[in-house]
């Protein structure tokens, strides 16, 4: 080649370079030129702009620094490749954008060859792909996804070609067993007998595109077949041309084993039923007939044929139409549709035809079967040919009413109730005797039977009847009763019903007849019979004796009410006993002979003790005879429990024991006497007070008038006519005159025994002792008062020596001393002044002893003042109604409202009250059981000195006069001050005071207190 | 007149006058006295070693005098007693256990004087009689066992070979023990030892026994 050509050559080319470049740099791409040894000479500005790079940086191979660390190597070493082989190539890798995201891009070098086939340079584009990348990495990361899930689904997935070549399997074929090969050897996999199936199915699932399952058995990886469903979805292109097939196979062997199982236990259950002697069939809850049983086949003589007219019918109908005599075809149909909408058990007797073309009855009995959901999934009948019972009942029917006419015949009151309680019938005879028909009787309570009773029954027998009967109809049991009903006249009669039950040969009660008989006259002439033999029942059960009715050998017959009380067993336990067997005294022998007495035809009477049944023994009276009836001797005893009468004369006998007691034991005094005077009887002690012996009494030397004092004697009549009147009169004294002409006085306690006072009792106490008794304790108590002076006064003098005698000792030693304190030698003139100091002191200390002593008898120096005395009695009250109360005295003032103030010591006239007060609840500790009471009064007499009056019901006192004395005391303990002190005190007021006795009994103060000429009248 | 410290007159009365009269008298007869007026008051008293005598009077504030008599104790001195008001019962009473006398106020010079001298007398006599008891006790209880089985064997009046028999011992190692009874007891004669074993009331059954077996 010569120069110009080269350089022709070349300018053109730098000429095609420069066209190049600006053809480079539209060009929407990164695109550069490399020298053939791949250094890169020109980028085009898209390159710059893109990578953010300049010119300097990016030649040669400067523009690697764009591209990712990672991807760099690579892509450099597939640069140096094409270099050296010279052909184009390309590759991926990451190019980094001006602001640093990397994107993907191909890297695409192309020589460029001149004229003679030698490389000129590279040209190299890099177009973004970087959007398309990473959707395809989306779509293989969904992929991945989608292999996940097929693999984790639990059934057998598989895609294939469309000429059947297993392109996919997931991991469930592996975790099966399965080799990746062995899903596309369908001849291996699947069971003979379902392949053709399997395959018939998949070709007409191509030929119509629709999707299949096909229910096969599976050859497991351990060479067992287990059922499976296979599904299978064809797919295809846009047109039409088949893509892929998908197939799913999901073991349901399982499922398809237990529908086997039902299906089999189903037809052992269908023969089941087949077997067993009746008809039965089922039909859906569509109404379409679902099965009937063999024996239902045989009785119609074949299968059934749903094919008969009217062919436009449901299959149901057409098959009753086939059965059914024509008369009941519709109100079955009509029936069991019925039944079948609402679900209601069906049942109904009809005809059908049997095999041998007769119509037979037959009652169908048909129930829903609901599954969980209470919905009706299938309806079971039964069908029972009942012919020859519908039969049986015509015949019955037909002898009813022959019978019917035969019992309105017969003179009986007759009805029927059929088997449910319903009235069914009634004899002419009975509708003419309550004059109520069949038609008449009305419900009540729900039964036309209770309405018949309330008709026509007494309304006392009413509830009696008709539960009696309602019973029977409900148990099947008899009825029969009496009682009262009403006939068609409105006579009130006694009727005995009868019912009983017709029953048919299985024990069913068909019917109940009534039979009503009147039994009025027979009633009445039976209560008449009855009511006498109660009453004398009831006499005899009254008597208070216990009856026995024996035989002659002694065998109780019959006893009555108190012999069962007494004895405590029941009648029926008494009868068959015998004597022996309760009494308790009597033996075997002594019976026999009492017995052989009654024989004899003797009444007689003897006391035993009779045995209770709880063995207690009472004495008893027997009284037994005995009587002929019939021919026949019997025995009978009447016993009558004496124990009270026995009781009684023990009693008696004690009290007159205790009487006669009473009048021995001579502590009193006692003789019965005569008005005239005569004494009757006296007890010793009455003879002894009046000095009579016994031989003057009898002799009726003894009068109770003649030893009564001529004093006496005139008051006898009026005491006479006292006792009369009363009976008895007051105990009073009187004196007898003894025998020898003593007096002695009795205390007389008399009494009369009656009215007239003819006879009576006298009491006589001796008080002669009393007396005696009474006179020594008087003198006893004066002795006693005196001995108390003298003590009293000894006691107080005592206390006042004891007093005086100690400074008298001092004195007496103290003068002692002082006389050897004057004799020593030389005297002790000092201590013996001192001695002669105390003496005199000492002498001093008794004289004021004395002193003291004297004015404790005198009353101090009063405080006068003006008092109202009622306000000194209420506070005095106070101070000692505690004492009262626990001594039982009662105590009560009557004051004068109306008193004036009075000028006294307060304190002193409370003294004089309490004093008397004390001496009075003293006085009244001996009254025994005399009441004790004091009363104080406060009054005036117009203008004199106001009175205050003390009264008790003590026993007084015998020296009213010396009872204000010092030192006189009639109290054990007492001083004998306290009145002396009373009575200083009132003098000091200018009044008085003086004690009285009072009447009958106790002691009166009375304590007057003038008024001082300062007060206020 | 000076008082004799070797005797002492204690009164109890509540009157002060009384004890005041009464020390006064006896200060003038010679005695020292001291005076309580209560029991209470005594009894917290340390009474001296002196023979004495009590004045009691019988009504007191704490206890009666009575009372107190019964509770003193065997070494209590004799008691005086004087009083107000006396009764047969209380006098009776006083003497049967043991009073010197039982005065009633007021009360002679002499009588009371007589009684305290009596009182303290008698008790000076107790006081020595228990000093020469305690001596002989003190003697006795220096005798060993064996010497107090013989002691009463001597005093019941066996001889030296009955005594021996009646122990099982030689009629020699009785005589030793014998000698030295006499020698610790202090006694000069073998009289003199059995009037100290009366006195220390050593029983002599031993003798009587022997004579008894002997008839």
């Amino acid at each position: 080649m010569d120069i110009g050509d080269q350089k022709r050559a070349h300018e053109s080319f730098a000429t095609g370079r420069r066209d190049l470049e600006q053809l480079i740099d539209a060009f929407p791409a990164l695109v550069w030129v490399s020298r053939p040894d791949g250094f890169a000479d020109f980028l085009n500005r898209r390159w710059f702009s893109y990578t953010g790079m300049s010119e300097e940086q990016s030649v040669g191979r400067g523009w690697s620094v764009a591209v990712h660390p990672d991807d760099r190597g690579s892509l450099l070493g597939c640069w140096e490749a094409l270099l050296a082989t010279g052909v184009s190539g390309e590759t991926e890798a990451r190019l980094r954008r001006a602001d640093g995201e990397y994107r993907w891009f191909l890297f695409r070098g192309e020589p460029v060859r001149d004229a003679s086939g030698s490389v000129s340079g590279w040209l190299t584009s890099n177009i973004d792909i970087d959007d398309n990348k990473r959707a395809t990495e989306t779509l293989t990361r969904a992929e991945r996804e989608l292999r996940i899930t097929l693999d984790t689904i639990p059934a057998l997935v598989a895609t294939a070609t469309p000429d059947g070549r297993v392109d996919f399997v997931n991991a469930q074929w592996s975790r099966e067993g399965f080799s990746p090969t062995d899903a596309g050897d369908e001849d291996k996999l699947i069971h003979p007998e379902d392949l053709l199936a399997l395959k018939g199915k998949r070709r007409n699932s191509i030929a119509t595109g629709e999707p299949y399952q096909v229910e096969a058995r599976l050859r497991k990886a351990n060479g067992q077949y287990q059922w499976c469903l296979v599904s299978a979805v064809i797919l295809r292109d846009e047109t039409g041309e088949i893509v892929k097939r998908y197939s799913v196979t999901t073991d349901i062997d399982a499922r398809k084993r237990a529908d086997e199982l039902l299906r089999a236990s189903e037809l052992e259950l269908r023969r089941l039923v087949d077997t067993i002697p009746t008809l039965i069939w089922s039909v859906t809850p569509e109404g379409e007939p679902d099965y009937v049983s063999k024996r239902m086949a045989a009785y119609y003589g074949r299968a059934v044929d749903y094919t008969a007219p009217p062919f436009n019918s449901t299959r149901l109908f057409r098959a009753l139409s086939a059965l059914l005599h024509p008369d009941d075809l519709h109100d079955v149909h009509q029936r069991l549709l019925q039944c079948m909408g609402t679900g209601d058990p069906f049942t109904m007797c009809y005809r059908n035809r049997r095999f041998d073309g007769v119509y037979r009855w037959v009652e169908a009995r048909a129930e829903p079967l609901r599954d969980n959901m209470g919905r009706v999934v299938k309806w079971y009948g039964v069908t029972t040919d009942i012919d020859d019972q519908k039969r049986a009942e015509e015949a019955l029917r037909a002898s009813e009413q022959e019978l019917r006419q035969l019992v309105d015949a017969v003179p009986t009151l007759i009805y029927a109730v059929d088997a449910n309680g319903e009235p069914a019938y009634m004899n002419e005879r009975i509708q003419a005797y309550y004059g109520v028909t069949l038609d008449d009787l009305i419900e009540v309570d729900g039964s036309r039977v209770r309405g018949a009773v309330k008709m026509r029954v007494h309304p006392a027998d009413q509830s009696a009847v008709a539960e009696g009967l309602l019973r029977s109809y409900a148990t099947g049991a008899p009825f029969a009763m009496q009682y009262r009903n009403y006939r068609a006249d409105g006579a009130l009669r006694w009727v005995e019903s009868r019912v009983e039950p017709l029953r048919d040969e299985k024990g069913d009660v068909l019917r109940w007849y009534g039979v009503v008989i009147d039994i009025d006259d027979q009633k009445t002439a039976e209560d008449a019979l009855r009511a006498s033999e109660a009453r004398f029942r009831t006499f005899v059960d009254h008597a208070t004796d216990a009856f026995f009715l024996m035989d002659d050998q002694a065998n109780i017959l019959d006893v009555n009410r108190e012999a069962c009380a007494s004895l405590g067993y029941s009648r029926e336990e008494l009868i068959g006993m015998r004597p022996r067997d309760f009494d308790a005294s009597l033996e075997e022998a002594s019976i026999e002979r009492l017995m052989q007495r009654v024989s004899a035809g003797e009444t007689i009477t003897f006391e035993t003790r009779h045995r209770r049944k709880e063995g207690s023994v009472f004495p008893v009276e027997i009284r037994a005879s005995q009587f002929e009836q019939g021919g026949r001797r019997y025995h009978l005893t009447a016993v009558r429990d004496i124990a009270d009468r026995k009781k009684a004369e023990d009693a008696l006998k004690q009290r007159d024991a205790k009487i006669v007691r009473l009048v021995e034991s001579n502590i009193i005094g006692i003789y019965f006497w005569e008005a005239d005077g005569r004494i009757l009887d006296a007890n010793d002690e009455f003879l002894r007070i009046v000095g009579y012996d016994r031989e003057d009494l009898i002799a009726g030397r003894l009068s109770w008038i003649e030893i009564s004092p001529q004093e006496w004697r005139d008051r006898i009549p009026a005491q006479l006519t006292e006792l009369r009147r009363t009976r008895v009169v007051k105990p009073y004294e009187k004196d007898y005159v003894r025998k020898d002409g003593a007096r002695v006085t009795v205390l007389i306690y008399d009494s009369s025994f009656d009215d007239t006072a003819k006879l009576g009792v006298c009491f006589a106490l001796d008080l002669t002792e009393r007396k005696r008794v009474e006179e020594d304790m008087r003198a006893m108590r004066a002795e006693l008062a005196r001995a108390n002076r003298v003590a009293t006064m000894g006691q107080l003098s005592a206390s006042i020596a004891h007093e005086l005698n100690q400074p008298l000792a001092a004195v007496i030693a103290n003068g002692n001393a002082c006389q050897r304190w004057l004799s020593a030698d030389p005297p002790n003139l000092k201590r013996a002044q001192a001695t002669l100091e105390r003496i005199v002191r000492d002498a001093n200390d008794a004289a004021d002893i004395i002193s003291r002593t004297r004015t404790l008898f005198r009353p101090a120096t009063s405080v006068r003042a003006p008092i109202n005395v009622n306000e000194v009695v209420a506070e005095v009250r106070a101070l000692v109604i505690d004492e009262m109360i626990l001594q039982g005295v009662s105590f009560d003032t009557d004051l004068d409202p109306l008193l004036p103030a009075v000028s006294a010591d307060r304190v002193q006239i409370q003294q004089v009250l309490v004093n008397l007060l004390r001496n009075a609840m003293d006085a009244m500790r001996s009254n025994g059981d005399e009441p004790k009471s004091i009363s104080v009064r406060t009054g005036r007499n117009e203008t004199g000195p106001i009175l205050i009056e003390v009264r008790d019901n003590g026993p007084g006192f015998e020296e009213p006069k010396q009872i204000f004395e010092p030192f006189f005391t009639t109290k054990e303990s007492g001083m004998g001050m306290g009145l002396a002190i009373c009575r200083s005190i009132a003098q000091s007021h200018g009044g008085e005071i003086s004690a009285r006795n009072g009447a009958p009994r106790g002691a009166l103060f009375s304590f007057s207190l003038p008024l001082q000429p300062g007060d206020l009248a | 007149m000076t008082t004799d410290p070797d005797q002492i007159v204690l009164i109890v009365d509540d009157d002060s006058r009384i004890c005041a009269a009464l020390e006064n008298l006896l200060a003038s007869k010679g005695f020292s006295s001291l005076s309580f007026p209560s029991i209470a008051a005594y009894t917290q008293f340390h009474r001296p070693d002196l023979p004495a005598c009590l004045i009691l009077d019988v009504q007191l504030p704490d206890i009666s005098g009575l009372e107190f008599q019964d509770r003193a104790d065997d070494f209590h001195p004799p008691i005086v007693f004087i009083t107000g008001h006396g009764d047969i019962p209380s006098s009776v009473l006083a003497i049967k256990r043991g009073a010197i006398n039982f005065l009633t106020k007021p009360f002679s010079e002499t009588e009371l004087m007589d009684s305290v001298q009596a009182a303290i007398d008698r008790d000076r006599v107790r006081r020595q009689e228990r000093a020469q008891m305690s001596a002989l006790m003190k003697l006795h209880r220096t005798l060993t066992s064996r010497e107090r089985e013989v002691l009463p064997l001597i005093v019941a009046g066996l001889l030296n070979k009955q005594a021996a028999a009646e122990l099982g011992i030689s009629e020699v190692t009785l005589q030793i023990h014998r000698g030295k009874i006499m020698q610790k007891m202090e006694a000069d004669s073998l009289a003199d030892l059995v009037r100290l074993a009366e006195r220390l009331q050593i029983p002599i059954v031993h003798g009587r026994r022997k004579r008894e077996q002997a008839q």
